[in-house]
């Protein structure tokens, strides 16, 4: 499913005056896209989802969702934060979000299980999130993202608070559950290492007001692409070189 | 083991120093032996008076009160407390009010109680419901308050109706709170239904000091002091079990 924002202009009040995060920006993802999204602090990456989502409605233009009236149901939101409640369990987080939508059914007690499998936490599906690491604590949130088997997924720079080897493990897992399934992704990151990883496509935001800066298509000629992978590939360094410059260019404005 | 036991005697301690000046240095006259009683005293006041039957009647009809006013006064302010996260503009109109029943000295409204409600046990309830209603408010009102507002947007983003956010996310959220509420409530509501006996009762620990006051008998008004404190101690462990098996995630 396509994702299209067309001729979007959105405003903050603040005390100091209205501050416009967004100009007539246009942007296009396709579907089964991984799109990174990088830019500076405070340019508007994450009122992006909170509009694309239906979390903010207060900006002009329009977003469209193929005509879709409830956005929600097809789209699956995962803040920086892991937001886990801390009375309920493993398992009855995960399902915090199929519980609201009404879509836990006799399935879905296996399907938690292959997941908590395949992310190595099976022996955690009990336990309060207080005694879990925030490696785990990230790796639940990222299930019951997943469980919602959304056409989108914003992720919100889910990785961003997690140790080194735990990340990678899970933009390895990432990039092969959207490729598996053909999901949509749209990621925000400040890593860019991470964005050229995982990601088809990195968008590079300008400073507010602003517009997209680059848009970039990210290609690998490998077989398998994980984070080791790509690394590998003489053309990494030059995405990253390309990304880098494209973000020191606004430092230097 | 040993250093837990330990632990125990080194509370006490202060404790046992104290009774055992108390006794010590009343011993020496009898008028601050009126004036004071002895701890030596005391216990034999509460012993006969358990024997008797007395205190135990009196712990009953007090306890009933204070935890019929305790569940009425938590409920309802709970309750309200609880709704005003629906309406920021109800709670903002609503606060004025709210801490100006808080801050009415219970005290000073008891008489009217009695006159409403009767001397039976009907006002004395209300009054421990009315000491502890506003605390129960302003401690849930502000559990539901304190809610991170980025959960909230999660559960919007899940596409959960305010209902749904109120029943699955501010009420379990607010849980801690609403016990920081219920633990200094033990208190208000013993308070309130002593207050209430201690102006107008046939019996209850309030009426028997307030009776024993009179008679200058010092030694059953500290043994009914010494139920009361007895009676928040039941209140708080049963408060605590409570706790302990709700908020098991803690």
């Amino acid at each position: 499913m396509n994702i299209e924002l067309v001729d979007i202009c959105k405003s903050f009040a603040t005390p100091e005056g209205s501050v416009r995060v967004f100009k007539n920006l246009d942007l296009t993802i396709n579907s089964g896209e991984f799109v990174s999204i990088l830019g500076p602090n405070g340019c508007g990456k994450t009122t992006l989802f909170n509009l694309i989502i239906g979390l903010d409605k207060e900006y002009s233009g329009y977003v469209k969702l193929d005509h879709i009236s409830d956005r929600k149901t097809i789209i699956a939101y995962m803040m920086q934060k892991d937001l886990l409640l801390p009375w309920k369990t493993v398992y009855q987080n995960i399902l915090i979000g199929l519980d609201i939508q009404s879509k836990v059914n006799s399935d879905t007690k296996a399907h938690v299980t292959q997941y908590l499998e395949r992310f190595g936490i099976l022996n955690l599906i009990d336990s309060y999130p207080s005694k879990l690491s925030g490696g785990e604590r990230q790796k639940v949130a990222l299930i019951r993202t997943l469980m919602l088997d959304s056409e989108i997924m914003l992720l919100d720079e889910p990785f961003s608070a997690i140790d080194y080897n735990t990340r990678l493990e899970l933009q390895a897992q990432i990039h092969l559950l959207a490729k598996e399934n053909n999901k949509t992704i749209l990621l925000i990151t400040h890593d860019i290492d991470e964005a050229i990883t995982v990601s088809d496509r990195a968008i590079i935001f300008k400073n507010k007001p602003n517009g997209i800066f680059k848009d970039l298509e990210i290609t690998f000629d490998v077989q398998k692409r994980s984070p080791i992978s790509v690394k590998q590939d003489p053309k990494f360094a030059a995405y990253f070189s390309e990304i880098w410059q494209s973000l020191s260019k606004q430092d230097e404005r | 083991m040993k250093r837990k036991a330990l632990n125990i005697f080194l509370g006490l301690l202060p404790l046992i120093a104290f009774l055992l000046l108390w006794e010590f240095v009343i011993a020496t006259t009898s008028k601050k032996m009126f004036l004071f009683s002895s701890p030596s005293l005391i216990y034999h006041s509460l012993v006969e008076n358990f024997q008797n039957g007395i205190l135990p009647n009196d712990i009953w009809v007090t306890g009933q009160e204070a935890l019929y006013g305790f569940v009425i006064g938590n409920i309802v302010g709970a309750f309200i407390g609880l709704s005003l996260w629906y309406s920021k503009r109800i709670a903002n109109l609503t606060r004025p009010y709210i801490i100006a029943i808080g801050a009415i000295p219970i005290f000073s409204i008891a008489p009217m109680m009695i006159i409403w409600f009767g001397t039976g046990m009907y006002a004395k309830v209300m009054l421990a419901a009315i000491s502890t209603v506003t605390i129960a408010i302003t401690q849930s009102y502000e559990g539901a308050r304190h809610v991170d507002i980025q959960q909230i947007k999660l559960f919007q983003s899940f596409g959960a109706s305010r209902t749904q956010i109120f029943s699955k996310l501010i009420v379990p959220s607010s849980l801690v709170w609403l016990f920081n509420s219920l633990k200094l409530n033990i208190s208000f509501a013993l308070l309130g239904a002593f207050i209430a006996e201690y102006i107008s009762a046939e019996e209850g620990l309030g009426h028997r000091i307030f009776k024993a006051g009179g008679t200058y008998d010092v030694a059953l008004v500290w043994a009914s002091v010494i139920c009361i404190v007895l009676l928040a101690f039941l209140f708080s462990g049963v408060i605590f079990l409570f706790e302990k098996t709700l908020l098991k995630w803690k």
